[in-house]
């Protein structure tokens, strides 16, 4: 053998070397991905202004939620796929390196291209910030802020890896990344949600924690060949795959939840509705009835009698059951708390943080200063809430949250003067609201109109607007509404059958009906409604009844029989029958039909053993052979 | 452990139905060029890909310097050096870069053997790969699989897509490389002139198994065609050592094993037979695999395994 040429003095170490000549070789998309990637958060920070992120703790971050994922779902994915899309892949693994050698170091590449990520992106808007804007404010929280935004594409980068890398048929590939995706953010998303808000902390560990989870089932799967004729490892078969086929069940669920709702809306629409006719609630048919000006009425099976005089009937209304239940799948940007609020008037712009900081800003000088109450700009109390208010010439409020005092914006002096309300009022609350008969004469503003939407401040003996800086006190006449005195009460656990009341009251009987399907359109409604439930798993079933549930948890057991059946007769080993019955059972007949896309045939296929090889026909013995 | 750096050991591989390896068995003796020759689909680079460990056998062995490839071991790649047909290298890259992820990769790599090799060939060290030609790529692929300094080089089909001239410039190369690197090579082709010029040791791959499993020259010494018109009412020669009977307008045309003065003489007790020809081992190729597959005779030492076809000849 020849010695090899290790002319160089100071010859770098083979693991070093090899380090370096994997990353020489992935050296072009890397640069592609961070440079591309960290312009793109860039401009996703600067979306909502970069003062907005550096200046404030930024309540949510849309842009940057959205640009994350996104990036990092495609990073994922090319790391992934590179070496295999340029027919290299064979290329590479004919060398002395390990699949998990090559595993860790792909990991490394995403890793250090979602660090230029975090530090380059930030950096870049903060200095764009500092030129084009003279402004070098810097607030820690705003930073960590938007970077728990980003932590996204560190969830979705190990998802895309782990979808794209998962030794399954290729076109089975982008199925698998788009449904551990959505079943990863949904379920992220709300078991997070607290009221309006995300909770930071558990959100960024949760993604954390499943950026670590997909990247241990790539792990797993590192070192299998995608080879259809022989089985994957138990690794890959007992977890990765199963927890596939969980988030395909869940996706796939949040489609039949849709379809189900669908018909459940019309078969709703279907149903005969409630109204007051000569002094006695009625079924009837009110569909369309606001455009044809005519409605007939219903008897108890629903079909349709005389028609109602119009203007004699009153639509009772009651909250449909179905419309209150809402897909599960989906997520949103996330939302940390209350962002920055801010009025604009007159080319004045006021900055209002959740922690009472006040910052002006003037339309044509971009420069924001701190502002606040009176000329020694004292900050507003945390949770403050900011407006604009007034007839003619409107004016920048600030509701101060524990004083309850109103500050109004003086825009010569530059800060906020107290403006209190008459004879010593307190602040109940302001709002927009209608404008109420006879106010209109008190509004010098010729634009506004009776019943149009206003602002307005209420208080404890009157309400108010602004008028040039004044306030002007209001007639305030609450409209009456009387139907909801007598709301029918809905009673019923499932989407399809409802019991619908209306409590007696004076002069009036209690009027009772039992909401189920009578008609033919509304047995196919209800079908078709039934057929999708059906597909769920037995547990989301419940929503729509119980008896469906356990309807479909025995087709489960019967179809996770079959399921078991199939795979035994085609070759399965017992622990795959188990695993694809126990999985049908309890994820539903979906269960059922993804192991018909898991367990091929041709896997498990037997293939008989030959006792010895054929004799070549023409054979000469090698000289070894010969010599013994 | 054994001595021979490649094995197979009644190998057998399918895909879904199709069975493409049947028991391929065969050995190659060190610093040996052994010529894996076989028709389209004949399952030349399913074997290739199941010793470098690609691919997994269903049943059988195969050993790659005394390593079962099914647990190749690291260590054992960096031994073996490897050509695919498509002459697969990263695009990104340019030659000299190509060198130096190797050198990098491949403990033993020899940069200034690889770099003299490719001024030799006349490309140089900045063009891009994909600025290549095709040839270019795979003169390239083998000076980079052989400074490796492989134990054993691997090449499947390297002269594919490639023109006379370049066929043979690439030959050049690797003989040129190859001299006294005592290096074992299995190389899978289509050229079988080319074959002819640098295989010590042909295997003819035809249905899954082994044909053929000989020493070059004795190949070509020992089987000989033998044109035969037997007379009326006489039975179509069998045995042993008929390898093929195909049917010509005037009688047949038999392919026979090693066929001796007093072989002969016993054909010409049943008809007018020619005189044995030798053949090419093109020619030998296409007797032996050529299109009428169903005329291959059933010999005596065939296993019970073997595809079981035999033709009826008219007399």
């Amino acid at each position: 053998m020849n010695s090899p040429d290790n002319s160089g003095a100071s010859a770098p170490s083979p693991k070093a070397a090899f380090a370096r000549a994997l990353s020489q070789k992935d050296a072009l998309w890397r640069v592609f991905f961070a440079f591309n990637g960290a312009i793109a958060l860039m401009i996703a920070l600067g979306d909502g202004g970069f003062f907005h992120t550096f200046a404030f703790e930024e309540g949510r971050h849309d842009a940057e939620f959205y640009t994350a994922w996104i990036c990092g779902l495609a990073l994922g994915v090319f790391a992934a796929v590179f070496d295999r899309m340029v027919g290299a892949d064979d290329h590479l693994r004919q060398r002395p390196i390990a699949a998990e050698q090559l595993f860790w170091h792909r990991q490394r590449a995403m890793g250090s291209i979602l660090l230029v990520w975090f530090l380059a992106a930030p950096l870049a808007g903060w200095v764009w910030l500092a030129i084009t804007q003279r402004t070098a404010v810097f607030e820690p929280m705003g930073v960590i802020s938007a970077w728990a935004s980003f932590v996204p594409a560190i969830s979705a980068a190990a998802i895309g890896y782990f979808g794209a890398s998962l030794p399954v048929r290729w076109w089975l590939r982008p199925f698998v990344v788009a449904a551990a995706f959505l079943a990863a953010f949904t379920v992220i998303h709300h078991v997070t949600k607290a009221d309006d808000y995300h909770v930071r902390w558990l959100y960024v560990s949760l993604h954390l924690l499943a950026a670590a989870l997909f990247v241990g089932l790539a792990r797993l799967a590192c070192a299998a060949d995608n080879d259809p004729d022989r089985a994957l490892p138990a690794g890959v078969r007992f977890v990765a795959v199963p927890l596939v086929v969980v988030a395909s069940i869940l996706v796939m669920s949040g489609v039949m939840t849709e379809g189900a709702r669908e018909f459940a809306v019309e078969l709703w629409r279907e149903y005969p509705q409630l109204a007051r006719y000569q002094g006695r609630v009625r079924l009837a048919d009110l569909h369309n009835a606001w455009r044809n000006g005519r409605a007939r009425l219903c008897d108890g099976d629903h079909r349709r009698t005389d028609l109602m005089e119009s203007d004699q009937w009153t639509h009772l209304r009651f909250g449909v059951p179905q419309y209150r239940i809402v897909s599960l799948l989906g997520f949103r940007e996330p939302r940390w708390h209350r962002g920055v609020d801010s009025e604009w008037v007159d080319g004045q712009g006021v900055y209002l943080t959740r922690l009472g900081e006040a910052f002006a800003s003037s339309i044509h000088g971009r420069r924001k200063v701190p502002t606040g109450i009176g000329p020694e700009h004292a900050p507003f109390s945390s949770g403050s809430r900011i407006n604009s208010l007034g007839a003619g010439k409107e004016r920048i409020l600030v509701v101060d949250h524990e004083s309850n005092r109103i500050y109004c914006y003086d825009q010569k002096q530059g800060f906020f003067v107290p403006l209190p309300l008459p004879d010593g009022d307190r602040l109940v609350r302001m709002r927009w609201r209608a404008l109420p008969k006879g106010a209109l004469q008190l509004l010098r503003d010729p634009l506004v109109q009776e019943g149009s939407s206003y602002g307005f401040v209420d208080g404890e003996k009157s309400s108010y607007f602004l008028d040039d800086g004044k306030w002007v006190a209001i007639p305030f006449v609450e409209k009456p509404e009387p139907w909801r005195e007598r709301s029918p009460v809905v009673v019923g656990d499932g989407w399809l059958k409802v019991t619908v009341s209306v409590p007696a009251s004076a002069g009036q009987s209690e009027f009772s009906h039992h909401y189920s399907p009578r008609t033919f359109l509304e047995y196919v409604y209800a079908g078709l409604a039934a057929g999708f439930a059906l597909g769920l798993p037995p547990l989301f079933i419940t929503q729509f009844s119980w008896q469906l549930a356990i309807f479909a948890l025995a087709m489960g057991i019967l179809l996770g029989g079959a399921a078991a059946r199939r795979v035994r007769r085609i070759g399965g080993a017992p622990a795959d029958r188990q695993l694809w019955l126990w999985l049908t059972i309890v994820l539903g007949p979906l269960g059922a039909l993804l192991s018909l896309v898991f367990v091929r045939p041709r896997t498990y296929r037997e293939r008989p053993r030959l006792a010895a090889a054929p004799t070549p026909r023409v054979f000469t013995p090698i000289m070894k052979e010969l010599a013994s | 452990m054994t001595s021979h750096p490649i094995e197979f050991d009644c190998v057998q591989r399918w895909y879904a139905d199709r069975p493409v390896l049947q028991g391929l068995s065969f050995r190659v003796e060190p610093g040996t060029v052994y010529a894996l020759l076989g028709r389209n689909g004949s399952g030349k680079t399913t074997a290739l890909r199941i010793l470098l460990g690609f691919l997994r056998a269903h049943h059988g062995t195969a050993r790659l310097l005394g390593e079962d490839t099914a647990e190749l071991p690291a260590a054992i790649r960096g031994r073996v050096g490897y050509v695919s047909e498509d002459h697969r290298l990263y695009p990104t890259m340019s030659v000299q870069q190509a060198v130096e992820f190797e050198a990098g990769t491949r403990p033993g790599f020899r940069r200034e053997f690889a770099f003299q090799a490719i001024e030799r060939c006349g490309f140089g060290k900045k063009q891009r790969i994909p600025q290549l030609s095709r040839g270019q790529r795979a003169q390239l692929c083998i000076i980079l699989a052989v400074a490796g300094d492989p134990e054993v080089l691997i090449c499947d089909d390297p002269a594919l897509g490639l023109d006379v001239v370049m066929r043979r410039e690439l030959l050049d190369v690797l003989i040129d490389l190859l001299a006294d690197s005592g290096a074992t090579v299995l190389f899978s082709s289509h050229f079988l002139n080319d074959v002819e010029r640098i295989a010590d040791r042909v295997g003819i791959l035809h249905d899954g198994s082994l044909l053929v499993d000989a020493n070059m020259e004795d190949l070509k010494r020992r089987v000989r065609r033998v044109a035969f018109v037997p007379r009326e009412g006489v039975a179509p020669p069998a045995g042993d050592d008929v390898l093929r009977v195909r049917s010509r307008r005037h009688g047949v045309d038999l392919l026979l094993d090693d066929p001796d003065r007093a072989r002969i003489e016993a054909l010409r007790a049943g008809g007018e037979v020619g005189e044995p020809e030798a053949l090419s081992l093109e020619d030998l190729f296409v007797e032996l695999v050529g299109p009428d597959a169903g005329v291959l005779q059933n010999g005596a030492g065939d296993s019970t395994n073997q595809p079981q076809k035999t033709t009826e000849v008219a007399s």
